[in-house]
Protein backbone atom coordinates (compact mmCIF):
# COMPACT_ATOMS: atom_id res chain seq x y z
CA UNK A 1 0.00 0.00 0.00
CA UNK A 2 2.74 2.10 0.76
CA UNK A 3 4.48 1.82 -2.84
CA UNK A 4 1.11 2.36 -4.01
CA UNK A 5 0.34 5.50 -2.41
CA UNK A 6 4.05 6.46 -3.34
CA UNK A 7 3.85 6.06 -7.42
CA UNK A 8 0.05 7.77 -7.12
CA UNK A 9 1.20 10.75 -5.59
CA UNK A 10 4.26 11.06 -7.49
CA UNK A 11 1.88 10.76 -10.47
CA UNK A 12 -0.15 13.35 -8.70
CA UNK A 13 2.07 16.08 -8.78
CA UNK A 14 3.27 15.10 -12.20
CA UNK A 15 -0.27 15.30 -14.06
CA UNK A 16 -0.81 18.85 -15.21
CA UNK A 17 -4.57 18.68 -15.03
CA UNK A 18 -3.91 18.80 -11.09
CA UNK A 19 -2.78 22.59 -11.96
CA UNK A 20 -5.10 23.37 -14.83
CA UNK A 21 -8.05 22.33 -12.73
CA UNK A 22 -7.00 24.21 -9.79
CA UNK A 23 -5.95 27.10 -12.03
CA UNK A 24 -9.36 27.63 -13.49
CA UNK A 25 -11.00 26.94 -10.02
CA UNK A 26 -8.84 30.05 -9.01
CA UNK A 27 -9.92 32.08 -12.17
CA UNK A 28 -13.71 31.37 -11.15
CA UNK A 29 -13.52 31.87 -7.84
CA UNK A 30 -11.97 35.51 -8.38
CA UNK A 31 -13.67 36.37 -11.09
CA UNK A 32 -17.50 35.31 -9.43
CA UNK A 33 -16.25 37.73 -6.16
CA UNK A 34 -15.61 40.06 -7.93
CA UNK A 35 -18.63 39.83 -10.42
CA UNK A 36 -20.72 40.14 -7.37
CA UNK A 37 -19.59 42.84 -5.98
CA UNK A 38 -19.93 44.39 -9.34
CA UNK A 39 -23.55 43.75 -9.49
CA UNK A 40 -24.02 44.76 -5.61
CA UNK A 41 -22.86 48.05 -6.52
CA UNK A 42 -24.43 48.67 -9.54
CA UNK A 43 -28.10 47.95 -9.27
CA UNK A 44 -28.60 48.58 -5.78
CA UNK A 45 -31.58 46.77 -6.14
CA UNK A 46 -29.55 43.20 -6.55
CA UNK A 47 -28.22 43.94 -3.07
CA UNK A 48 -31.52 42.86 -1.66
CA UNK A 49 -31.31 39.36 -3.42
CA UNK A 50 -27.67 38.84 -2.45
CA UNK A 51 -26.75 38.79 1.58
CA UNK A 52 -25.61 41.88 2.56
CA UNK A 53 -23.37 43.31 4.53
CA UNK A 54 -21.23 40.20 3.70
CA UNK A 55 -17.72 39.62 5.54
CA UNK A 56 -14.78 37.43 4.33
CA UNK A 57 -16.44 35.35 5.47
CA UNK A 58 -19.67 34.84 3.63
CA UNK A 59 -17.12 35.25 0.97
CA UNK A 60 -15.11 31.83 1.82
CA UNK A 61 -18.36 29.61 2.15
CA UNK A 62 -18.87 31.01 -1.24
CA UNK A 63 -15.87 28.62 -2.83
CA UNK A 64 -17.96 25.79 -2.53
CA UNK A 65 -20.48 27.28 -5.55
CA UNK A 66 -18.85 30.31 -7.11
CA UNK A 67 -15.89 27.89 -8.29
CA UNK A 68 -18.05 25.22 -9.76
CA UNK A 69 -15.71 23.58 -7.40
CA UNK A 70 -18.04 19.78 -7.72
CA UNK A 71 -18.36 20.13 -11.39
CA UNK A 72 -14.38 21.01 -11.81
CA UNK A 73 -13.40 18.50 -8.87
CA UNK A 74 -15.34 15.30 -10.55
CA UNK A 75 -13.65 16.24 -14.18
CA UNK A 76 -10.55 15.91 -12.27
CA UNK A 77 -10.83 12.98 -10.67
CA UNK A 78 -12.36 11.35 -14.08
CA UNK A 79 -8.97 12.48 -15.90
CA UNK A 80 -6.83 11.16 -12.74
CA UNK A 81 -8.16 8.03 -12.46
CA UNK A 82 -9.26 7.19 -16.33
CA UNK A 83 -5.65 7.72 -17.25
CA UNK A 84 -4.44 4.37 -15.80
CA UNK A 85 -7.36 2.80 -17.81
CA UNK A 86 -6.94 4.37 -21.25
CA UNK A 87 -3.24 4.16 -21.57
CA UNK A 88 -3.09 0.61 -20.13
CA UNK A 89 -1.10 1.63 -17.22
CA UNK A 90 -3.18 -0.57 -15.08
CA UNK A 91 -1.61 -4.03 -16.35
CA UNK A 92 1.24 -3.01 -14.96
CA UNK A 93 0.14 -2.43 -12.00
CA UNK A 94 -2.37 -5.45 -10.88
CA UNK A 95 -0.32 -7.73 -13.26
CA UNK A 96 2.82 -7.19 -10.28
CA UNK A 97 0.61 -8.32 -7.59
CA UNK A 98 -1.60 -5.40 -6.14
CA UNK A 99 -4.48 -6.57 -5.20
CA UNK A 100 -7.93 -4.44 -7.04
CA UNK A 101 -8.92 -3.88 -3.61
CA UNK A 102 -5.82 -2.31 -2.51
CA UNK A 103 -5.36 -0.21 -6.02
CA UNK A 104 -8.81 1.15 -5.58
CA UNK A 105 -8.00 2.36 -2.36
CA UNK A 106 -4.46 3.99 -2.82
CA UNK A 107 -6.16 6.00 -5.64
CA UNK A 108 -9.21 7.02 -3.64
CA UNK A 109 -7.26 8.12 -1.50
CA UNK A 110 -4.83 10.08 -3.39
CA UNK A 111 -7.73 11.73 -5.39
CA UNK A 112 -9.38 13.03 -2.29
CA UNK A 113 -6.45 14.92 -1.26
CA UNK A 114 -5.92 16.79 -4.77
CA UNK A 115 -9.38 17.58 -4.35
CA UNK A 116 -9.04 18.77 -1.04
CA UNK A 117 -5.26 20.29 -1.93
CA UNK A 118 -7.23 22.26 -4.48
CA UNK A 119 -10.19 23.43 -2.29
CA UNK A 120 -7.68 24.76 0.10
CA UNK A 121 -6.03 26.73 -2.27
CA UNK A 122 -9.29 28.22 -3.24
CA UNK A 123 -10.16 28.88 0.15
CA UNK A 124 -7.31 30.83 0.52
CA UNK A 125 -7.61 32.53 -2.38
CA UNK A 126 -11.30 33.39 -1.33
CA UNK A 127 -10.12 34.58 1.90
CA UNK A 128 -7.65 36.71 0.58
CA UNK A 129 -10.19 38.21 -1.27
CA UNK A 130 -12.23 38.97 1.05
CA UNK A 131 -9.60 40.05 3.24
CA UNK A 132 -9.07 42.77 0.33
CA UNK A 133 -12.71 43.49 -0.47
CA UNK A 134 -14.23 43.09 3.30
CA UNK A 135 -13.18 43.20 7.13
CA UNK A 136 -13.58 40.32 9.26
CA UNK A 137 -16.49 41.42 10.98
CA UNK A 138 -19.96 39.32 11.57
CA UNK A 139 -18.31 36.02 12.13
CA UNK A 140 -19.93 32.98 13.77
CA UNK A 141 -19.41 29.71 14.97
CA UNK A 142 -21.71 28.53 12.15
CA UNK A 143 -19.17 29.47 9.45
CA UNK A 144 -16.95 26.80 11.26
CA UNK A 145 -18.98 23.95 11.25
CA UNK A 146 -20.12 25.25 7.50
CA UNK A 147 -16.42 25.03 6.60
CA UNK A 148 -16.43 21.03 7.67
CA UNK A 149 -19.59 20.49 5.99
CA UNK A 150 -18.14 21.06 2.98
CA UNK A 151 -15.28 19.13 3.30
CA UNK A 152 -17.53 16.41 3.85
CA UNK A 153 -19.98 17.04 0.91
CA UNK A 154 -16.50 17.52 -1.69
CA UNK A 155 -15.58 14.17 0.03
CA UNK A 156 -19.21 12.68 -1.15
CA UNK A 157 -19.23 14.23 -4.56
CA UNK A 158 -15.32 13.33 -5.16
CA UNK A 159 -16.09 9.73 -4.09
CA UNK A 160 -19.00 9.87 -7.02
CA UNK A 161 -17.36 10.85 -9.69
CA UNK A 162 -14.28 8.43 -8.01
CA UNK A 163 -16.61 5.39 -8.24
CA UNK A 164 -18.30 6.72 -11.45
CA UNK A 165 -14.53 6.26 -12.66
CA UNK A 166 -13.38 3.02 -11.60
CA UNK A 167 -16.33 1.18 -12.80
CA UNK A 168 -16.88 3.10 -16.30
CA UNK A 169 -12.94 3.56 -17.18
CA UNK A 170 -13.49 5.54 -20.14
CA UNK A 171 -13.06 9.45 -19.69
CA UNK A 172 -16.05 10.74 -21.82
CA UNK A 173 -19.07 8.59 -20.12
CA UNK A 174 -17.45 9.23 -16.72
CA UNK A 175 -17.27 13.51 -17.39
CA UNK A 176 -21.11 12.69 -18.70
CA UNK A 177 -22.32 10.96 -15.86
CA UNK A 178 -20.13 12.97 -13.19
CA UNK A 179 -21.81 15.90 -14.55
CA UNK A 180 -25.44 14.55 -15.33
CA UNK A 181 -26.35 11.91 -13.49
CA UNK A 182 -26.19 14.41 -9.95
CA UNK A 183 -28.17 17.01 -11.98
CA UNK A 184 -30.60 14.95 -13.02
CA UNK A 185 -31.25 13.11 -9.63
CA UNK A 186 -31.90 16.47 -8.00
CA UNK A 187 -34.03 17.57 -10.63
CA UNK A 188 -35.80 14.34 -9.92
CA UNK A 189 -36.09 14.60 -6.70
CA UNK A 190 -37.49 18.71 -7.08
CA UNK A 191 -40.09 17.50 -9.18
CA UNK A 192 -41.18 14.60 -6.43
CA UNK A 193 -41.26 17.51 -4.19
CA UNK A 194 -43.82 19.52 -5.54
CA UNK A 195 -45.59 16.36 -6.65
CA UNK A 196 -46.07 15.94 -3.10
CA UNK A 197 -46.13 19.03 -1.80
CA UNK A 198 -43.18 19.00 0.01
CA UNK A 199 -42.39 21.83 2.49
CA UNK A 200 -40.64 21.87 5.05
CA UNK A 201 -39.10 18.03 4.84
CA UNK A 202 -37.63 18.21 0.93
CA UNK A 203 -36.31 15.19 -0.63
CA UNK A 204 -34.03 17.04 -2.78
CA UNK A 205 -32.53 18.56 0.33
CA UNK A 206 -30.98 15.13 0.92
CA UNK A 207 -29.34 14.91 -2.09
CA UNK A 208 -25.63 16.30 -3.05
CA UNK A 209 -27.32 18.94 -4.54
CA UNK A 210 -29.28 20.22 -2.47
CA UNK A 211 -26.95 20.06 0.60
CA UNK A 212 -24.41 22.07 -1.54
CA UNK A 213 -26.30 24.87 -2.18
CA UNK A 214 -27.89 25.02 1.68
CA UNK A 215 -23.79 24.93 2.36
CA UNK A 216 -22.71 27.94 1.17
CA UNK A 217 -25.11 30.12 3.03
CA UNK A 218 -24.74 31.08 6.67
CA UNK A 219 -28.74 31.25 7.07
CA UNK A 220 -28.78 27.10 7.42
CA UNK A 221 -29.41 25.89 10.29
CA UNK A 222 -26.97 24.27 12.85
CA UNK A 223 -28.84 20.82 12.22
CA UNK A 224 -29.39 21.21 8.64
CA UNK A 225 -25.51 21.54 8.77
CA UNK A 226 -24.85 18.41 11.04
CA UNK A 227 -27.02 16.72 8.51
CA UNK A 228 -25.48 17.52 5.44
CA UNK A 229 -21.94 16.55 6.82
CA UNK A 230 -23.23 13.16 8.23
CA UNK A 231 -25.52 12.42 4.88
CA UNK A 232 -22.25 13.61 2.75
CA UNK A 233 -20.28 11.26 4.43
CA UNK A 234 -22.94 8.14 4.26
CA UNK A 235 -22.37 9.32 0.39
CA UNK A 236 -19.18 9.01 0.19
CA UNK A 237 -18.99 5.30 2.13
CA UNK A 238 -21.87 3.98 0.02
CA UNK A 239 -20.86 5.45 -3.29
CA UNK A 240 -17.33 3.44 -2.32
CA UNK A 241 -18.50 0.25 -1.31
CA UNK A 242 -19.76 0.36 -4.91
CA UNK A 243 -16.81 1.48 -6.54
CA UNK A 244 -14.98 -1.34 -4.91
CA UNK A 245 -17.32 -3.84 -5.06
CA UNK A 246 -17.97 -3.13 -9.03
CA UNK A 247 -14.44 -2.76 -9.80
CA UNK A 248 -13.69 -5.86 -7.87
CA UNK A 249 -16.10 -8.06 -10.38
CA UNK A 250 -15.54 -5.91 -13.60
CA UNK A 251 -12.69 -7.39 -16.03
CA UNK A 252 -13.38 -3.97 -18.57
CA UNK A 253 -9.90 -2.77 -18.72
CA UNK B 1 7.81 -33.44 -10.44
CA UNK B 2 6.63 -29.96 -9.37
CA UNK B 3 7.06 -27.47 -12.40
CA UNK B 4 7.99 -23.83 -12.06
CA UNK B 5 4.74 -22.64 -13.51
CA UNK B 6 1.51 -24.60 -13.84
CA UNK B 7 -2.14 -24.31 -14.15
CA UNK B 8 -4.27 -27.01 -13.55
CA UNK B 9 -7.67 -27.36 -15.63
CA UNK B 10 -7.98 -23.69 -15.95
CA UNK B 11 -11.22 -22.27 -17.67
CA UNK B 12 -11.55 -19.14 -18.83
CA UNK B 13 -15.17 -18.45 -20.13
CA UNK B 14 -16.22 -15.04 -21.43
CA UNK B 15 -20.06 -14.57 -21.92
CA UNK B 16 -20.33 -16.94 -24.94
CA UNK B 17 -16.72 -18.20 -25.53
CA UNK B 18 -14.86 -20.26 -23.62
CA UNK B 19 -11.52 -18.28 -24.39
CA UNK B 20 -9.21 -20.87 -22.28
CA UNK B 21 -10.58 -24.51 -21.68
CA UNK B 22 -9.11 -26.83 -19.44
CA UNK B 23 -5.59 -25.95 -20.27
CA UNK B 24 -2.54 -27.30 -18.17
CA UNK B 25 0.69 -25.96 -18.71
CA UNK B 26 3.95 -26.61 -17.16
CA UNK B 27 6.65 -24.65 -16.95
CA UNK B 28 10.43 -25.25 -15.47
CA UNK B 29 12.50 -22.59 -14.35
CA UNK B 30 14.80 -21.54 -17.15
CA UNK B 31 12.61 -21.98 -19.82
CA UNK B 32 11.75 -20.14 -22.55
CA UNK B 33 8.41 -21.18 -23.10
CA UNK B 34 6.66 -20.42 -26.25
CA UNK B 35 2.86 -20.41 -26.11
CA UNK B 36 2.04 -20.85 -30.18
CA UNK B 37 -1.69 -20.35 -31.59
CA UNK B 38 -3.64 -18.48 -33.86
CA UNK B 39 -5.07 -15.02 -33.56
CA UNK B 40 -8.29 -15.73 -31.15
CA UNK B 41 -6.79 -18.97 -29.85
CA UNK B 42 -6.86 -17.81 -26.44
CA UNK B 43 -2.58 -16.66 -25.79
CA UNK B 44 -3.68 -13.24 -24.44
CA UNK B 45 -6.23 -14.64 -22.17
CA UNK B 46 -4.07 -17.43 -20.57
CA UNK B 47 -1.28 -15.62 -19.88
CA UNK B 48 -3.29 -12.80 -18.47
CA UNK B 49 -4.90 -15.64 -16.36
CA UNK B 50 -1.31 -16.00 -14.93
CA UNK B 51 -0.82 -12.28 -14.12
CA UNK B 52 -4.09 -11.80 -12.17
CA UNK B 53 -5.53 -9.31 -14.88
CA UNK B 54 -8.80 -11.94 -15.38
CA UNK B 55 -9.48 -14.19 -12.76
CA UNK B 56 -10.59 -18.13 -13.77
CA UNK B 57 -13.46 -19.24 -13.99
CA UNK B 58 -12.40 -22.31 -12.65
CA UNK B 59 -9.09 -24.18 -12.20
CA UNK B 60 -5.91 -23.45 -10.40
CA UNK B 61 -2.78 -21.36 -11.07
CA UNK B 62 0.49 -22.20 -9.19
CA UNK B 63 3.43 -19.59 -9.62
CA UNK B 64 6.07 -21.08 -7.66
CA UNK B 65 4.70 -22.43 -5.02
CA UNK B 66 3.93 -18.91 -3.62
CA UNK B 67 1.26 -17.05 -2.75
CA UNK B 68 -0.19 -15.31 -5.82
CA UNK B 69 -0.02 -11.73 -5.48
CA UNK B 70 3.82 -12.26 -3.55
CA UNK B 71 4.40 -14.58 -6.63
CA UNK B 72 3.56 -11.97 -9.31
CA UNK B 73 6.18 -9.43 -7.81
CA UNK B 74 8.70 -11.73 -9.64
CA UNK B 75 6.76 -11.60 -12.97
CA UNK B 76 7.67 -8.81 -14.97
CA UNK B 77 5.14 -8.54 -18.31
CA UNK B 78 4.22 -7.26 -21.43
CA UNK B 79 0.66 -7.98 -22.09
CA UNK B 80 -0.71 -6.80 -26.10
CA UNK B 81 0.14 -2.88 -26.54
CA UNK B 82 2.24 -1.71 -23.71
CA UNK B 83 1.02 0.36 -20.86
CA UNK B 84 2.87 3.35 -20.86
CA UNK B 85 2.55 7.24 -19.93
CA UNK B 86 2.30 9.29 -23.35
CA UNK B 87 3.16 12.54 -21.60
CA UNK B 88 6.23 12.23 -20.43
CA UNK B 89 9.44 10.43 -21.12
CA UNK B 90 10.71 7.11 -21.25
CA UNK B 91 13.02 8.33 -18.15
CA UNK B 92 10.11 8.90 -16.20
CA UNK B 93 7.71 5.84 -17.03
CA UNK B 94 10.24 3.92 -15.95
CA UNK B 95 10.62 6.39 -12.38
CA UNK B 96 6.77 5.54 -11.77
CA UNK B 97 7.36 1.98 -12.04
CA UNK B 98 10.26 1.69 -10.19
CA UNK B 99 8.57 3.63 -6.91
CA UNK B 100 5.34 1.32 -7.77
CA UNK B 101 6.94 -1.78 -7.64
CA UNK B 102 9.92 -0.92 -4.81
CA UNK B 103 12.93 -0.85 -7.26
CA UNK B 104 15.92 1.32 -6.97
CA UNK B 105 15.84 4.24 -9.38
CA UNK B 106 19.58 4.06 -9.78
CA UNK B 107 19.17 0.76 -11.70
CA UNK B 108 16.95 2.71 -14.40
CA UNK B 109 19.54 4.10 -16.83
CA UNK B 110 21.17 0.10 -16.54
CA UNK B 111 17.93 -1.29 -17.87
CA UNK B 112 17.28 1.48 -20.65
CA UNK B 113 20.35 1.05 -22.21
CA UNK B 114 19.70 -2.57 -22.39
CA UNK B 115 16.82 -1.70 -24.48
CA UNK B 116 18.67 1.26 -25.84
CA UNK B 117 16.69 4.25 -24.64
CA UNK B 118 19.26 5.52 -23.23
CA UNK B 119 19.15 9.69 -23.24
CA UNK B 120 15.83 9.67 -25.61
CA UNK B 121 14.21 12.58 -23.73
CA UNK B 122 11.13 12.96 -26.09
CA UNK B 123 7.50 12.13 -24.99
CA UNK B 124 6.31 8.38 -25.22
CA UNK B 125 3.68 9.71 -27.86
CA UNK B 126 6.27 10.88 -29.83
CA UNK B 127 7.87 7.15 -29.98
CA UNK B 128 8.14 4.79 -32.94
CA UNK B 129 6.55 1.01 -32.15
CA UNK B 130 9.37 -0.59 -31.96
CA UNK B 131 10.80 2.09 -29.22
CA UNK B 132 7.36 1.87 -27.32
CA UNK B 133 7.99 -2.33 -27.51
CA UNK B 134 11.30 -1.83 -26.03
CA UNK B 135 10.18 1.24 -23.20
CA UNK B 136 7.31 -1.93 -22.57
CA UNK B 137 10.13 -4.54 -21.87
CA UNK B 138 11.86 -2.08 -20.31
CA UNK B 139 9.37 -1.87 -17.44
CA UNK B 140 9.02 -5.88 -17.58
CA UNK B 141 12.35 -5.82 -16.19
CA UNK B 142 12.21 -3.49 -13.21
CA UNK B 143 12.87 -4.96 -9.81
CA UNK B 144 14.84 -7.80 -11.48
CA UNK B 145 12.22 -10.33 -12.11
CA UNK B 146 13.05 -14.06 -12.10
CA UNK B 147 9.93 -14.50 -14.78
CA UNK B 148 8.99 -12.38 -17.77
CA UNK B 149 5.68 -12.68 -19.49
CA UNK B 150 5.62 -11.30 -23.27
CA UNK B 151 2.66 -11.46 -25.52
CA UNK B 152 3.50 -11.34 -29.05
CA UNK B 153 6.05 -9.16 -28.56
CA UNK B 154 7.86 -8.71 -31.65
CA UNK B 155 4.29 -7.98 -33.14
CA UNK B 156 4.50 -4.88 -35.70
CA UNK B 157 8.67 -5.15 -35.54
CA UNK B 158 10.95 -4.92 -38.36
CA UNK B 159 13.76 -7.48 -38.67
CA UNK B 160 16.45 -5.72 -37.04
CA UNK B 161 13.96 -4.92 -34.28
CA UNK B 162 13.44 -8.72 -33.76
CA UNK B 163 17.14 -9.48 -33.56
CA UNK B 164 17.39 -7.36 -31.06
CA UNK B 165 14.79 -8.52 -29.29
CA UNK B 166 16.00 -11.80 -29.36
CA UNK B 167 19.44 -11.39 -28.46
CA UNK B 168 18.07 -9.52 -24.94
CA UNK B 169 15.98 -12.26 -24.27
CA UNK B 170 18.10 -14.49 -24.67
CA UNK B 171 21.07 -12.85 -22.29
CA UNK B 172 18.35 -12.49 -19.59
CA UNK B 173 17.41 -16.45 -20.08
CA UNK B 174 21.29 -16.89 -19.44
CA UNK B 175 21.08 -15.12 -16.69
CA UNK B 176 18.15 -17.58 -15.00
CA UNK B 177 15.06 -15.33 -16.44
CA UNK B 178 12.41 -17.94 -17.40
CA UNK B 179 10.08 -16.72 -19.75
CA UNK B 180 7.01 -17.73 -21.64
CA UNK B 181 6.37 -15.37 -24.84
CA UNK B 182 3.63 -16.38 -26.71
CA UNK B 183 3.76 -16.09 -30.85
CA UNK B 184 1.26 -16.67 -33.56
CA UNK B 185 3.31 -19.73 -34.96
CA UNK B 186 6.06 -19.00 -37.58
CA UNK B 187 7.03 -16.05 -36.39
CA UNK B 188 10.98 -15.56 -35.35
CA UNK B 189 10.84 -16.44 -31.51
CA UNK B 190 9.85 -19.55 -31.88
CA UNK B 191 13.73 -20.22 -33.43
CA UNK B 192 14.63 -19.73 -28.79
CA UNK B 193 12.10 -21.48 -27.69
CA UNK B 194 13.08 -24.22 -25.50
CA UNK B 195 9.67 -25.83 -24.65
CA UNK B 196 6.26 -25.49 -26.65
CA UNK B 197 2.45 -25.38 -25.89
CA UNK B 198 0.36 -25.52 -29.01
CA UNK B 199 -3.28 -23.61 -28.26
CA UNK B 200 -6.00 -23.97 -30.28
CA UNK B 201 -9.71 -22.99 -29.87
CA UNK B 202 -8.70 -22.74 -26.34
CA UNK B 203 -7.36 -26.35 -25.73
CA UNK B 204 -3.46 -26.85 -25.18
CA UNK B 205 -3.14 -29.59 -27.82
CA UNK B 206 0.44 -30.60 -26.65
CA UNK B 207 3.19 -29.57 -24.59
CA UNK B 208 6.75 -30.60 -26.02
CA UNK B 209 10.47 -29.35 -25.96
CA UNK B 210 12.55 -28.44 -28.50
CA UNK B 211 14.71 -31.53 -28.62
CA UNK B 212 11.32 -33.26 -28.88
CA UNK B 213 10.03 -31.33 -31.70
CA UNK B 214 12.94 -32.32 -34.04
CA UNK B 215 12.20 -36.07 -33.73
CA UNK B 216 8.28 -35.13 -34.53
CA UNK B 217 8.91 -33.43 -37.48
CA UNK B 218 8.57 -37.08 -38.87
CA UNK B 219 9.45 -38.44 -42.64
CA UNK B 220 6.68 -39.00 -44.44
CA UNK B 221 6.57 -40.21 -48.26
CA UNK B 222 5.18 -38.34 -51.10
CA UNK B 223 3.49 -40.40 -54.15
CA UNK B 224 2.55 -39.04 -57.64
CA UNK B 225 0.37 -41.19 -60.17
CA UNK B 226 -1.59 -40.84 -62.77
CA UNK B 227 -4.69 -42.06 -60.49
CA UNK B 228 -3.71 -41.41 -56.99
CA UNK B 229 -7.15 -42.77 -56.22
CA UNK B 230 -6.56 -45.96 -57.18
CA UNK B 231 -2.74 -45.60 -55.91
CA UNK B 232 -4.34 -45.14 -52.51
CA UNK B 233 -6.77 -48.04 -52.77
CA UNK B 234 -4.12 -50.36 -54.03
CA UNK B 235 -1.84 -49.73 -51.33
CA UNK B 236 -4.47 -49.53 -48.67
CA UNK B 237 -5.53 -53.51 -49.99
CA UNK B 238 -1.72 -54.59 -50.22
CA UNK B 239 -0.32 -52.76 -47.10
CA UNK B 240 -1.99 -52.95 -44.10
CA UNK B 241 0.19 -51.49 -41.82
CA UNK B 242 0.92 -48.41 -44.11
CA UNK B 243 -0.87 -45.39 -43.41
CA UNK B 244 -1.50 -43.93 -46.56
CA UNK B 245 -3.89 -40.70 -47.66
CA UNK B 246 -5.00 -38.72 -50.38
CA UNK B 247 -3.39 -34.88 -49.62
CA UNK B 248 -3.99 -32.65 -52.32
CA UNK B 249 -2.29 -33.19 -55.39
CA UNK B 250 -0.39 -36.44 -53.71
CA UNK B 251 -1.11 -39.60 -51.83
CA UNK B 252 1.16 -38.89 -48.39
CA UNK B 253 2.84 -41.84 -46.48
CA UNK B 254 3.01 -41.64 -42.83
CA UNK B 255 3.60 -44.65 -41.26
CA UNK B 256 5.45 -47.41 -43.07
CA UNK B 257 8.04 -45.84 -44.83
CA UNK B 258 10.26 -48.90 -45.32
CA UNK B 259 7.41 -50.19 -47.89
CA UNK B 260 8.28 -47.51 -50.29
CA UNK B 261 9.76 -50.00 -52.52
CA UNK B 262 7.52 -52.55 -52.46
CA UNK B 263 4.55 -50.05 -52.51
CA UNK B 264 6.74 -48.84 -56.34
CA UNK B 265 6.48 -52.35 -57.73
CA UNK B 266 2.86 -52.67 -57.07
CA UNK B 267 1.91 -49.35 -58.20
CA UNK B 268 4.48 -49.79 -61.87
CA UNK B 269 3.00 -53.90 -61.78
CA UNK B 270 -0.51 -52.43 -61.72
CA UNK B 271 0.15 -50.18 -65.02
CA UNK B 272 0.41 -46.74 -63.23
CA UNK B 273 2.62 -44.02 -63.90
CA UNK B 274 4.57 -43.08 -61.08
CA UNK B 275 5.70 -39.62 -61.40
CA UNK B 276 7.16 -38.95 -58.44
CA UNK B 277 7.55 -41.20 -54.87
CA UNK B 278 9.87 -39.37 -52.65
CA UNK B 279 10.82 -39.41 -48.94
CA UNK B 280 10.24 -35.86 -47.45
CA UNK B 281 11.56 -34.43 -44.21
CA UNK B 282 8.55 -32.15 -42.17
CA UNK B 283 9.83 -28.83 -42.00
CA UNK B 284 9.29 -27.00 -38.23
CA UNK B 285 6.53 -24.97 -39.66
CA UNK B 286 3.96 -27.92 -41.39
CA UNK B 287 4.18 -29.76 -38.53
CA UNK B 288 3.08 -26.89 -36.62
CA UNK B 289 0.49 -26.08 -39.63
CA UNK B 290 -0.49 -29.67 -39.21
CA UNK B 291 -1.33 -29.52 -35.52
CA UNK B 292 -3.23 -26.42 -35.95
CA UNK B 293 -4.91 -27.54 -38.76
CA UNK B 294 -7.43 -25.73 -41.12
N1 LIG C 1 -13.03 -9.67 -22.75
C1 LIG C 1 -13.49 -10.56 -23.62
N2 LIG C 1 -14.82 -10.77 -23.76
C2 LIG C 1 -15.28 -11.67 -24.63
N3 LIG C 1 -14.53 -12.43 -25.42
C3 LIG C 1 -13.20 -12.28 -25.34
C4 LIG C 1 -12.61 -11.34 -24.44
N4 LIG C 1 -11.26 -11.41 -24.57
C5 LIG C 1 -11.03 -12.35 -25.51
N5 LIG C 1 -12.18 -12.88 -25.97
C6 LIG C 1 -12.32 -13.95 -26.98
O1 LIG C 1 -11.57 -15.06 -26.53
C7 LIG C 1 -10.88 -15.65 -27.61
C8 LIG C 1 -9.39 -15.70 -27.31
O2 LIG C 1 -8.87 -14.38 -27.36
P1 LIG C 1 -7.35 -14.06 -27.08
O3 LIG C 1 -6.96 -14.66 -25.79
O4 LIG C 1 -7.19 -12.61 -27.22
O5 LIG C 1 -6.63 -14.81 -28.26
P2 LIG C 1 -5.16 -14.62 -28.85
O6 LIG C 1 -4.39 -13.76 -27.91
O7 LIG C 1 -4.62 -16.02 -28.95
O8 LIG C 1 -5.31 -14.01 -30.20
C9 LIG C 1 -11.24 -14.85 -28.85
O9 LIG C 1 -12.29 -15.52 -29.50
C10 LIG C 1 -11.70 -13.55 -28.30
O10 LIG C 1 -12.64 -12.97 -29.15
MG1 LIG D 1 -3.47 -11.94 -28.28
Amino acid sequence: MKNLLKFEFHKLFRQKSFYVCAGIMAAFSILSIILIELVVKTTPDMSNLIDTPRSVWDIMLGTLNNANFVLIAGIFVAIFVCDDFSSGTIKNIYSRGFSKTKVFFAKLIVALTAVLIMYFANLIISIIMGLILFGTHLFHAKYIGLLFAQLALIIGYSTFAFSVSMIFKKIGPVIAITILVPMVIGLFLSLFDVALGLESLKAADFWLEGMAARLSTVATLPLQIILSAIGSLIYAAIFAVIGWYSNKKLENY
Amino acid sequence: MSYFIETNDLVKQFSTKTAVNNVNIHVNKGDIYGLIGRNGAGKTTLLKLLLGLLEPTSGDIDLFATEKLAARKRIGSLIEEPGLYKNVTAYENMKRFSILYGADVNDINTILEKVSLLNEDRPVREFSLGMKQRLGLAIALINKPEVIILDEPINGLDPAGIRDFRNIIQKLNKEGVTFIISSHLLDELAKIVTSYGILSDGRLLEEFTSTELRTRCTDYGKIITNDNALALALIKQNFPDVKAKQSGKHVEISEGLESLGDINKLLVKNNLTVTELTKCTQSVEEYFLGRLGK
